[in-house]
């Protein structure tokens, strides 16, 4: 099969698109840059870089001398635009050129075309559709069809539609963009589109009816806020005090016009100062009656030049089959029904009005085959170039100078630089023997670049990546050496557990912010405390057997109020470079705040949590003993009946401390415990990951049917999502891992039980047992009532809900049937 | 290069750049306003969260400007182009953040609509 062309370019007066036909699909290629579609037709010349795009677009208005827009207009005359920047002449030709050179960049598969379909106006003659062709050309492409913009947009409409409907009959193309309006006639006889005629205005679009919001509804309404003495200039004059503004409400009012396409009303919050310097601010309502009515007459106008057509033409509206849509302004819902309303002919919006011609082209260019000469694969030829660059790769500036010294031939050659996250473009610049280029900095990142070094037809033949680390990176090597870990309650298990802070080889400084529940009413007037202690080390261990950096202290006694079980605590640790962390606590809603520092030279151990922590190990290797003896486990029970002597001993001296104490034992006793704490989980852990794996695969099972039997389609996938990583964490030894597992099976089990009229009535049953115990007797037994008639009447939404008022109503011990432990008051 | 693949499609995104930039627009009032001094807390707890999700907004408010700048989409006001600096933002930079064991690498996901004129120009005034 021969090949075609495949590439489909929409050349506009201010936009343009490219798209590419693969296999019966069109894809419309987005900028790199921004991830538009469209490219502004604008080209600038700023300094030694030509800008195409939106970047040139911006300066359009206020440096007209070295930005040219709109030349298309121009095309196929001896007109040329005068440079001021680089004191040369510029014909349209060489600036379309330029447009279709940066719309390849867009081509993201890497390929290089050496054919395209550009598509021109209706009302082009012969010497401008040579002169666009002669464009095609000098921007690299071989060979250039063109294609009228009406039969572009038809084609996307056709190969939107099946069958031969359109067959024998004849429509209207009505093209309205942001700053023209073209319409056209178009037939289709024997299975060929003609365009038959055609009108336009090359001065109306989607930007007349921004200034008309901004200078007919906004301006008037601010005026009658505030003393203004004329208003309208001071937005309108590149010298007025109030230009900057101008700008904002042209954004504000494009805003509003899009969102009045869906709804009814949109608002304009304005707010800027009077001529007195007062501040004047406004909510400015916009109706979508109130829009249309602004812009009836341009509507009106438009389908004028429709009539003016069919007059010409001698046809009916019935003559027609439709209205064609296109152009970004046909979005306006006033818009597509007035120009019907007046014509009586049904407008058809069923192609995309922003891009159709770019894809209509495309199609076209799927059919159009390859006739080049050598059309042969273009070769990976090694580029004759040497470069050799010079840079900073890591930086604390905010602005690097980037140089390279150039070998080989570099006439006709340029080079560009861009930062990979999207936000510089250096621009295409002359390549010669010597580069430099000032690369601005993302600050506390790493920063990426592409150099291209492109030829005449800006297609890639040296590429080269720059790299540069600022701020925090420029230290690299200043890495956390371990875990740092913040100590919480293990409620369930009565133990304490480690959630991660900061993971090893985090970069410093660092810093981060975390939530945490108060785990236990705390009295205001006691001596009761919260701990936020931070440990170091891996944080898949246990706390204890971890080395503690510090611990702040949240006091009953200096709180104004009780602090309740549940309230947030907003945690913030920073790491500096030199390892200190600073813990800052702030208690929601009392108010106090709490902050302390710790340096790994000065470190911080409370005497009360330590004499603790060593009573909560002792009492654990005892347990942990008397396990493995009834499991007849003589190694470990060797090992921890070793383990019983120091602990003692370490109780004892821990009980001679003062809490005050100033001599470095506290942190001899608190190394030495925290080395039998590493014994007693080295010899148990592998008794605890079995017992864990083996409860999971229990819990698993169980799950499993019942999530097949009950399980909703969020339930089913939660329950594969565990699946799925089941495999990482059965082999891994990290308990925490296992036991979070094990705990979302629970919790995904009880959801479904929930539902589950057997399981509710068993809960019911179980709370009624307990009768006695309630803290309300009364109430207990309304709800227990409540409790029968519901089971009888089968109304289990209910009986769930009384189940819970009867759960509120149990003492706390009988909620938490284990005894709980809160060393740390946090979870 | 870095291939930092886009969190979804633009259109999925528009939602949440929309949400990020009302929430940067009520942080610039709640900081212009001392009787909202106590809302602050709030919104940094919001874009701490949204950070952690990867998505961080940054303010270009007063940042020099020339045509190297993708990361904005500026209107020039006044008449010179020289020396130019971010007076007004409309909508804020907003990055999509993919930390791993090298480093923090960012993309930009919308970028920053703003006004920009002449330093001397807005000195003068």
């Amino acid at each position: 099969m021969s090949k075609t062309i495949n590439f489909g370019i929409d050349l506009g007066t201010t936009n343009s698109l490219i798209a590419k036909f693969n296999k019966g699909t069109v894809e419309v290629y987005k900028n790199p840059i921004g991830f538009k579609e469209s490219l502004p037709s604008v080209v600038a010349f700023r300094n030694d870089r030509i800008i195409v795009g939106e970047k040139a677009h911006a300066y359009l208005e206020k440096d007209p001398r070295s930005t040219i827009g709109q030349f298309k207009r121009k095309m196929g005359t001896s007109e040329s635009f005068k440079i001021k920047s680089i004191d040369q002449s510029k014909t349209p030709i060489d600036l379309s050129a330029l447009v279709l050179k940066e719309l390849k960049t867009f081509i993201h598969s890497g390929e290089t075309p050496e054919a395209a379909v550009i598509t021109v106006p209706a009302s082009f003659d012969m010497v401008q559709s040579n002169a666009t062709k002669t464009a095609g050309h000098q921007a690299g492409f071989k060979q250039v069809v063109l294609l009228q913009e009406p039969i572009a947009a038809s084609l996307a409409y056709a190969n939107k539609t099946t069958g031969n409907e359109l067959d024998n009959s004849q429509w209207i193309v009505y093209d309205l963009g942001g700053g023209t309006f073209d319409v056209a006639l178009v037939r289709i006889a024997d299975g060929e589109l003609k365009v038959v005629d055609h009108e336009g205005d090359n001065f109306l679009g989607g930007a007349d009816f921004d200034a008309r919001i901004v200078e007919r509804i906004i301006v008037p309404s601010i005026e009658k806020k505030g003393r203004f003495d004329d208003l309208l200039d001071q937005l309108k004059s590149a010298s007025g005090r109030l230009n900057r503004t101008w700008y904002t409400l042209l954004g504000a009012a494009e805003e509003a016009k899009k969102e009045l396409s869906t709804k009814s009303a949109s608002e304009i919050d304005v707010e800027l100062e009077d001529d007195d310097g007062e501040m004047v601010s406004a909510l400015i309502s916009v109706t979508r009656s109130e829009f249309e009515a602004l812009i009836k007459d341009v509507i009106d106008s438009t389908a004028e030049l429709i009539r003016t057509i069919l007059t010409r033409n001698s046809l009916q509206p019935s003559d027609l089959k439709f209205i064609l849509m296109v152009g970004g302004s046909t979005y306006i819902p006033s818009v597509r029904n007035r120009v019907e309303e007046l014509l009586g002919i049904p407008v058809n919006t069923d192609i995309d009005p922003t891009n159709a011609i770019a894809i209509g082209a495309a199609y076209y260019a799927g059919n159009k085959p390859l006739e080049l000469m050598e059309a042969k694969e273009r070769d990976a030829a090694p580029s004759p170039l040497k470069l050799k660059v010079t840079y900073n790769k890591v930086s604390l500036e905010t602005e690097e100078m980037f140089a390279a010294k150039v070998e080989g031939a570099v006439d006709g050659l340029s080079f560009r630089i861009t930062r990979d996250d999207g936000g510089f473009d250096s621009g295409l610049k002359q390549l010669s023997a010597r580069i430099s280029e000032d690369l601005p900095l993302v600050p506390d990142a790493y920063n990426s670049y592409t150099l291209k070094i492109l030829d005449q037809h800006n297609n890639p033949i040296a590429i080269e990546l720059i790299q540069i680390a600022q701020g925090k990176y420029s230290v690299a090597g200043q890495m956390l050496p371990d875990d740092l870990s913040l100590v919480k309650d293990n409620i369930q298990d009565g133990d304490t557990k480690l959630e991660q802070v900061f993971a090893r080889n985090t970069i410093l400084p660092a810093k981060k912010k975390m939530t945490v529940d108060v785990s236990k009413t705390m009295l205001h007037d006691t001596e009761d405390e919260i701990r936020i202690i931070v440990v170091e080390g891996p944080s898949a261990n246990h706390p204890s057997s971890n080395k503690t950096v510090g611990a702040l202290l949240v006091r009953a006694k200096n709180m104004k109020r009780d602090l309740l079980r549940g309230t947030e605590i907003d945690l913030t640790f920073e790491v500096s470079e030199s390892r200190s962390v600073t813990v800052h606590a702030y208690v929601n809603p009392s108010g106090p705040e709490f902050s302390d520092v710790f340096t790994p030279k000065d470190r911080n151990v409370d005497v009360k949590a330590l004499a603790e922590e060593i009573g909560m190990l002792e009492e654990k290797i005892e347990q942990e003993k008397a396990e493995a003896l009834d499991n007849e486990n003589y190694e470990v029970v060797d090992i921890l009946t070793k383990l019983s002597g120091p602990i003692q001993e370490l109780q004892g001296e821990a009980v001679l401390l003062t809490i005050d104490d100033v001599t470095d034992n506290k942190f001899k006793l608190e190394d030495r415990k925290r080395k039998i704490a590493q014994e007693l989980h080295q010899a148990t852990s592998t008794k605890r990951i079995e017992r864990l794996r083996s409860e999971y695969l229990l819990v698993r099972d169980e799950v499993s049917e019942l999530v097949k039997e009950s399980g909703n389609d969020i339930e089913k996938r939660s329950f594969q999502e565990i699946i799925n990583r089941e495999h990482a964490f059965l082999n891994t030894n990290s308990l925490q891992r296992l036991a979070e597992h094990v705990s979302r099976l629970h919790g995904l089990q009880f959801q479904i039980l929930m539902r589950s009229p057997d399981f509710l009535i068993g809960w019911f049953q179980s709370l009624v047992a307990k009768r006695e115990s309630f803290n309300d007797q009364v109430q207990a037994r309304n709800f227990i009532e409540a409790g029968k008639q519901h089971i009888q009447g089968e109304d289990f939404d209910r009986l769930l809900e009384v189940n819970r008022r009867l759960y509120s109503l149990l003492p706390q011990q009988e909620k938490e049937s284990k005894e709980m432990r809160h060393f740390t008051g946090i979870s | 290069m870095i291939e930092i693949k886009q969190p979804a499609s633009a259109d999925q995104l528009k939602p949440l750049l929309s949400a990020l930039s009302q929430l940067y627009e009520l942080d610039r009032k709640v900081q212009a306003r001392s009787e909202f001094q106590a809302l602050g807390r709030n919104l940094e707890k919001m874009k701490a969260a949204f950070d952690e999700l990867g998505y961080r907004i940054e303010d270009p408010q007063g940042q020099g400007y020339n045509e190297t700048r993708v990361d904005l989409e500026a209107s020039i006001a006044g008449s010179s182009t020289e020396d130019l600096v971010v007076t007004e933002v409309i909508k804020p930079i907003i990055r999509y953040l993919m930390r791993d064991s090298t480093g923090e690498y960012s993309k930009i996901i919308q970028r920053g609509v703003v006004v920009v004129e002449s330093r001397s120009k807005k000195d003068a005034q």
